[in-house]
């Protein structure tokens, strides 16, 4: 499953600071007694490099 | 003046005593506890599946792509939610002091918009039927 967004519509990012840009996703357990939690990959972005 | 003060004493221990009855009540309600236990469900590491993300700056001049995938990484097939991307999703991004980055007038408006979909879609499904609303699940 394959997802893209541009992130300059949806936050106001500055040239300067390194921003750290992760995504997460939450499903809940089949039994529905807990949320299952998956973190992708850091990125490190600086604006304008 | 004594019985003014008498009557506002006892009308100040009735309502105390009202109020701790219907804080009871509250945690007797079958749908407050069900509230209160979703609140509370443990978060666990999922390892059924994995995302893999990168940045692409686009080609037009003030785009800035953040692709990625969802893959999974067990033998079993897992079936979520594929409704809006940014109901589905949290993107998290932060500064070198942890500081969330702020969000632009569209981005609010388009979380605020992707943040009425769950109400939208218990009320389609409740409407049309369990195939219609099935069509908002994906299989990985």
């Amino acid at each position: 499953m394959k997802k893209q967004i541009d992130i300059m519509e949806l936050y106001d990012l500055r040239r300067g600071p390194v921003y750290a840009v992760t995504v997460e996703r939450r499903i809940g357990t089949v039994d529905g007694e807990a949320i299952e939690v998956v973190r992708s990959n850091t990125i490190k972005y600086k604006l304008g490099s | 003046m004594k019985r003014m003060q008498l009557y506002w004493s006892s009308g100040l221990c009735l309502f105390l005593l009202s109020a701790s009855g219907l804080s009871n009540a509250a945690h007797k309600d079958p749908a407050i506890q069900t509230s209160m236990r979703l609140e509370t469900k443990p978060v666990l590491k999922l390892k059924r599946l994995g995302i893999m993300a990168v940045m692409d700056s686009g080609t037009a001049g003030n785009s800035l792509v953040l692709k990625w995938r969802l893959k999974n990484v067990s033998k079993e097939g897992v079936r979520l939610r594929d409704t809006n991307l940014l109901l589905d999703y949290v993107i998290e991004i932060v500064d070198e002091e942890g500081k969330p980055a702020r969000l632009t007038p569209k981005g609010e408006k388009m979380l605020t918009a992707s943040r009425m979909l769950p109400q939208i879609f218990r009320v389609a499904g409740a409407r049309r039927g369990d195939e219609k609303a099935n069509r908002h699940y994906g299989t990985l």
